[in-house]
């Protein structure tokens, strides 16, 4: 077969370059293979189409191809030798993988170009040459419409448009084009339009009938905007063209409809370009462009296709040379622009060409300024430099000498040794442009002598600090102001010495003694001790001076001394602390605590001889015994000093439950004293006891925090007896009833009462006392029927009945000796006693009934049958 | 078959008369729908909860054969089994107890400021804790209308916010319903155990109602029906006098046993067979010696020396301030009456509310234990 070289080229090649230069996958059609294969023919066909190739290379176009195709020779020139030796069977196989290659490839290209059209399936031309290969064939095929973006109005037609969208908002349409049919649909806003004005007429009749409100004023101001489109339209046109013959008016109609119908188009795409600014999807611009707006589906495909690609940089000579002067490579602009043609060299670009070299003019004065002022007065200099690059960013050379200049030099460095720390502190550099740091350095010994010379401290605001400074050694700091990558002269300070102080010295005075603990610096070689200016005997970590009195205070200054360089000793200033050795205080015997109606403690006891009385508040028993004397921080740290007041005899204060601990404290020692264990349990309030005959009811009132009382209570000089009472159980019987057989006295307890500490607890009782009363009940009987009455006493015990009279009365019960007739009297009877009377001469019924006239003795009645005589 | 008197109604009725009332559709189960219960919205004035399953009669089988009081019935209209027995007149709910075994009716009558407000409650309180444990009684409401009105009328203002009970508006004004507990006693006897029952129906009835025509039908019934009745007697009244002649205590139990004798048809001269217990109020406000003031013997029993000083006591009282007329008055018109002093609050109040200490009742339970001794329910010791 005969090699048709201008038809491979014709429908191999040329192909081939116009879809991105992109060799056919197909090795038939690359290598112009005509099946079935032959070997020879296959070796011939080769050496054909290479040919062809190194020829077709000679034209610029097919130069990029032709090297590909070459290339990819390399990996297939195994296959054509095995066939030109007979093997037909690589060959195939390649040939049969190619075409599955060919296959992907499309596929994956065409998944390209779908996602590239997005969901409404169009594509720029410029877009499918990036995407290149046979694109616009897989684009057609794949329904992909190609089309340039439309030209959308960039400005409105009309400039009241902002206002008279507010009021197409305010009255509630969704768009220009309701207001003026009525419809909610836009429909086609692209296309030829369907003539709007009958419709604003009419719609201008409308509103005109309404009456003067807010929406008449909103409707008015939409109305005037759609007027005033045309109007200007029309006007423009009737000024360009003064006759006014018939076509020139119907001219001027189509262009005032044109005008409405873009004002109309406007508001659809400014309400589009809104959303889109607003990240709206490509989905929801459309979604929003045919179901909100009502705009035709094609229309809306278009005008959100060209909304999306609005915006793009625009290509040309002048606007790279806007985005480089928008950058701040003025310098680049200026070089691109002196190497474009003077064809290139028009309209906007060169009027940015223009004022780039303009800007380098003044850029490279104020360089060479800046470099006569460098020596003299660098801040000047770099000012001048920092104009420069603000006009010019990218001015060769001025970065790097304005970074290179210093700044004036900080002023006094000062160094305080604080303990076993430096302090540092400077002011300012007085120079006051650019960014200005300080680098605070330490060096052993010597001067620093750069900022990086030495041990850097971290610093700021003309402050730093050395937190750990070697230690009884010369040292030297400088601070450097830092400006760019210069540096300015350094602030020095030195030599300083860091001797601590003795540190954890602690004195404590005790009786006639005073003892001291410190901890000497590990660099100190000892540590001295004098006691107002004597020397007092002192180990490396404490001494004990005994020579002191008890009540005089003692001055002692504890310093540290250090061996310097030429072996002598230098003394540090010390610390300073004083002592009052006192007698041990005496400890506090017993506590007696009471609450008062306020809710204070009231805490009496016998002030010790010695020491003053301090109230401890403990979570529970003190762990020292009383009587032990300890450090009175000690009991601080166990427990909380009460704020207290005095009252006679002891203290008043407030606190909450616990244990209430007595501490006498003398100087810097305390003896531990009573302690009392507190509850802070309002007492109950208002006790009320009655004697209900052998009983005594008892009531009282229930603090408001309280719902457990213990009630105690003792007969005459029994056993004491103890009855918890629940507020329920009070409420339910009614009070407290306590037995009290026998008439005797009792005293009776009531406290408030808790679970505390994991055990049952009570606050501060109330007390009353029942007096007692001698119980004597009494008898009547006759011994036969005419005898006397026999009134029998008897008593638990013998008593003494001051006065007992016997009263007879006929009618109701007598209640009182005044009640009756009396029948007889004795005086002090001796009890029990068996006494006799006559019997009164009454008419029958009437009672008899004996009365105690004895505050302290209780006559019991017997049964009242036997009081009624008859 | 023996009647029972129905203590909301007090209408008196033949044990096989009693009837039922559907248990409805508990849960989602089958039964009759609640519907308006008319004669219910008639007695309680208000239909707001009378929308109750339906009434029926007992199934007439058992009334014709004889046989003990029905326990149980089915619905003629669902078929479902119902123990809910109610009074057929009022158709109120009869408890269990009650209508196998018809306690006594205890009416409670009091002048006004006669303090029967706070005693109802004490006393209520006191038979639900202290007193009930001494007797081994227990106590019950009847109804559902009953545990409310004691713990929002009664309970929650005494206490709860420890504030004494207003004086009670008249029932022309303020319908109420009485409140019904039944008392039950197992009373143990010769190695057999019998359980009685005592039916308290409490009306919180104002002084000023026993003289007003338009409610004395319904206490006319409440007093004709009463077993036993309770006065209150203000003692401060009594002393002072010379106040509303209508609510001098005598006058006051003058017109109950006036409307005793009408509702139970006895000729006049005839003392009225009720035992009647006159109890004097607040006598903790009084100098108290003797009987009343010692305390009652805790003992699930009646003290009758005990009973028989304060009742002396009382009496003296009485003549003490002039007014052994109301003593003479009650044993001419009483075959049996007690005379008695409570306090139900034991202390002075202040203003307005409980005094100090709280409520400390003192011989509140007296009158009824008499009662429970008369109706053989409580044995009596010396």
């Amino acid at each position: 077969m005969v090699f048709d070289e201008q038809r491979y080229v014709r429908e191999v090649l040329e192909p081939a370059r116009a879809a991105g230069n992109q060799p056919p996958d197909d090795l038939r059609v690359r290598y112009a293979l005509v099946e079935p294969l032959n070997c020879r023919e296959v070796a011939e066909s080769v050496k054909r189409v290479r040919m062809c190739w190194r020829k077709s290379r000679g034209q610029l176009r097919f130069r990029r191809l032709i090297d590909r195709l070459e290339g990819d020779h390399l990996r297939l020139a195994p296959l054509f030798e095995r066939a030109a030796l007979g093997d037909l069977a690589p060959l195939r196989a390649e040939l049969t993988t190619t075409a599955d290659r060919a296959g992907r490839r499309r596929a994956e290209l065409r998944t390209r170009l779908l996602d590239a059209a997005g969901e409404m399936k169009t594509l720029a031309p410029g877009d499918l040459r990036e995407i290149g290969g046979e694109a616009a064939e897989l684009a057609r095929e794949a329904g992909i419409e190609i089309r340039e973006p439309d030209v959308l109005p960039a400005a409105p037609p009309y400039a009241g448009y902002p206002r008279a969208r507010d009021a197409l908002d305010a009255l509630g349409m969704r768009h220009l084009r309701e207001f003026v049919t009525g419809e909610a649909r836009a429909g086609r806003v692209l296309s030829p339009v369907p003539d709007l004005r009958p419709a604003i007429r009419r719609v201008s009749e409308q509103w005109s009938r309404r009456p003067h409100d807010g929406n008449r004023t909103n409707a008015d101001t939409v109305l005037v905007a759609l007027k005033r489109a045309g109007a200007s339209e029309e006007a423009s046109a009737t000024s360009e063209h003064a006759a006014s013959s018939a076509v020139e008016r119907e001219a001027s109609a189509t262009g005032e409809h044109d005008a409405v119908a873009e004002l109309v188009l406007y508001d659809v795409v400014a309400r589009l370009r809104e959303r889109h600014q607003q990240r709206a999807s490509e989905g929801a611009l459309l979604r929003f462009a045919t179901d909100d707006l009502g705009v035709d589906v094609d229309d809306a495909r278009r005008l959100v296709f060209s909304v999306i690609r609005e915006g793009g940089v625009a290509g040309g000579l002048a606007a790279r040379l806007r985005d480089l002067i928008d950058a701040g490579e003025i310098h680049a602009a200026a070089e691109l622009a002196s190497v474009a043609g003077p064809a290139e060299l028009t309209g906007d670009a060169e009027l940015l060409a223009a004022e780039a070299r303009r800007r380098i003019s003044s850029a490279t004065a104020l360089r060479q300024e800046a470099a006569a002022l460098v020596l003299t007065d660098p801040d000047e200099a770099w000012l001048r430099l920092a104009d420069a690059l603000r006009l010019v960013g990218d001015l060769p050379g001025a970065a790097d000498l304005q970074a290179g200049l210093p700044p004036r030099a900080p002023g006094r460095l000062e160094a305080v040794v604080e303990g076993t720390e430096v302090t540092l502190s400077w002011p300012p550099s007085p120079s006051r442009v650019g960014e200005i740091g300080y680098v605070v350095t330490r060096c052993l010994g010597r001067v620093p002598r750069h900022p990086g010379d030495g041990e850097t401290l971290p610093s700021g605001g003309g402050f730093a600090r050395d937190p750990a400074p070697p230690l009884n050694a010369p040292l030297f700091y400088a601070v450097f102001a830092v400006r760019g990558t210069a540096a300015s002269a350094p602030a020095l300070a030195g030599p300083l010495h860091v001797r601590p102080e003795p540190a954890d010295v602690f004195v404590r005075a005790a009786d006639g003694v005073v003892a001291g603990r410190f901890t000497a610096p590990p660099e100190a070689v000892r540590v001295l001790v004098t006691r107002d200016g004597t020397p007092v005997p002192a180990e490396r970590n404490g001494f004990r001076d005994e020579t002191v009195t008890n009540g005089t205070t003692y001055h002692y200054r504890v310093a540290a001394a250090y061996l310097s360089a030429d072996g002598h000793e230098t003394i540090t200033p010390g610390v300073h602390v004083a002592a009052t050795p006192a007698a041990r205080p005496d400890p506090v015997g017993d506590l007696n605590v009471e609450q008062d109606p306020a809710g204070h403690l009231v805490i009496t006891y016998d002030e010790p001889r010695h020491g003053q009385v301090e109230m401890v508040a403990m979570p529970g028993p003190p762990p020292w015994p009383a009587g032990t004397t300890l450090a009175v921080e000690e009991v601080h740290r166990a427990g909380r000093v009460l704020r207290t007041a005095p009252v006679p005899g002891g203290v008043a204060l407030h606190t909450g439950p616990g244990v209430l601990l007595a501490v006498s404290v003398s100087g810097d020692v305390a003896t531990i004293g009573a302690h009392r264990e507190h509850v802070n349990l309002t007492p109950p309030r208002e006790l009320i006891a009655e004697r209900r005959g052998e009983m005594i009811t008892l009531g009282f009132d229930w603090p408001a925090d309280v719902t457990e009382a213990e009630v105690r209570w003792r007969c005459g000089d029994g056993e004491e007896r103890r009855l918890p009472v629940g507020r329920a159980g009070y409420d339910a019987h009614g009070g407290v009833r306590l037995p009290s057989p026998g008439g005797e006295a009792v005293t009776i307890e009531v406290a408030a009462a808790a679970t505390a500490y994991g055990r049952r607890v009570t606050g501060v009782p109330v007390r009353t006392v029942v007096p007692g009363r001698t119980i004597v009940g009494y008898e009547l009987r006759r011994s036969h029927l005419r005898g006397p009455l026999i009134v029998t006493l008897t008593a638990a015990a013998p008593a003494r009945l001051r006065r007992l009279v016997l009263v007879a009365r006929s009618g109701p019960m007598p209640q009182r000796p005044a009640d009756g007739e009396t029948v007889m009297t004795w005086d002090d009877v001796e009890v029990p006693a068996r006494l006799s009377a006559g019997l009164p001469r009454l008419s029958r019924p009437y009672w008899l009934r004996c009365f105690a006239e004895d505050p302290a003795v209780e006559l019991r009645d017997p049964p009242v049958r036997r009081l009624k005589v008859g | 078959m023996p009647s029972i008197t129905c203590p909301y109604c007090f209408a008196r009725l033949a044990r096989e008369r009693i009837g039922f009332r559907c248990a409805g559709s508990p849960g989602r189960g089958p039964g009759c729908a609640p519907r308006l219960d008319e004669k219910l919205a008639a007695y309680t004035g208000s239909a707001a909860s009378a929308s109750l399953p339906p009434v029926f009669d007992p199934p007439p089988a058992t009334r014709r054969l004889g046989r003990g009081l029905p326990r149980r019935a089915a619905c003629p209209e669902c078929g479902q089994d119902t123990a809910r027995r109610v009074c057929p007149e009022c158709h109120n709910p009869l408890p269990g107890a009650y209508c196998e075994t018809p306690g006594k009716i205890v009416a409670l009558v009091g002048a006004k400021n006669s303090g029967k407000s706070t005693y109802i409650a004490v006393l209520l309180h006191e038979l639900s804790h202290r007193i009930g444990a001494e007797l081994g009684t227990a106590l019950v409401a009847c109804d559902d209308r009953t545990i409310e009105r004691y713990k929002r009328d009664f309970h929650r203002p005494l206490f709860g916010d420890r504030r004494l009970l207003p004086a009670t508006a008249s029932a022309v004004t303020t319908p109420r319903d009485p409140l019904v507990y039944l008392l039950t006693r197992t009373r143990r006897r010769r190695l057999r155990q019998q359980d009685m029952s005592l039916t308290l129906v409490l009306f919180d009835t104002a002084g000023e109602d026993l003289r007003s025509r338009d409610v004395a039908d319904l206490h006319l019934r409440y007093l004709a029906a009463a077993d036993a009745i309770i006065f209150l007697v203000d003692p401060l009244e009594l002393k002072a006098g010379g106040g509303d002649p209508d609510a001098e205590p005598i006058n006051v139990i003058a017109r109950v046993t006036e409307l005793l004798h009408t509702g139970r048809d006895l000729p006049h001269g005839r003392r009225l067979p009720v035992p009647a217990a006159v109890a004097l109020t607040k006598i903790d406000a009084l100098p108290l010696d003797g009987a009343l003031q010692r305390n009652r013997t805790a003992t699930a029993a009646l003290d009758l020396n005990d009973r028989e000083a304060v009742h002396e006591q009382v009496r003296a009282l009485l003549y003490d301030w002039q007014a052994g007329a109301l003593d003479r008055y009650l044993s001419h018109e009483y075959a049996e009456y007690g005379l008695f002093g409570v306090s139900a609050l034991g202390g002075v109040p202040r203003e307005g509310a409980v005094g100090t200490g709280g409520i400390r009742p003192y011989r509140v339970e007296d009158p009824l234990l008499w009662l429970l001794h008369r109706f053989g329910m409580l044995d009596g010791a010396r």
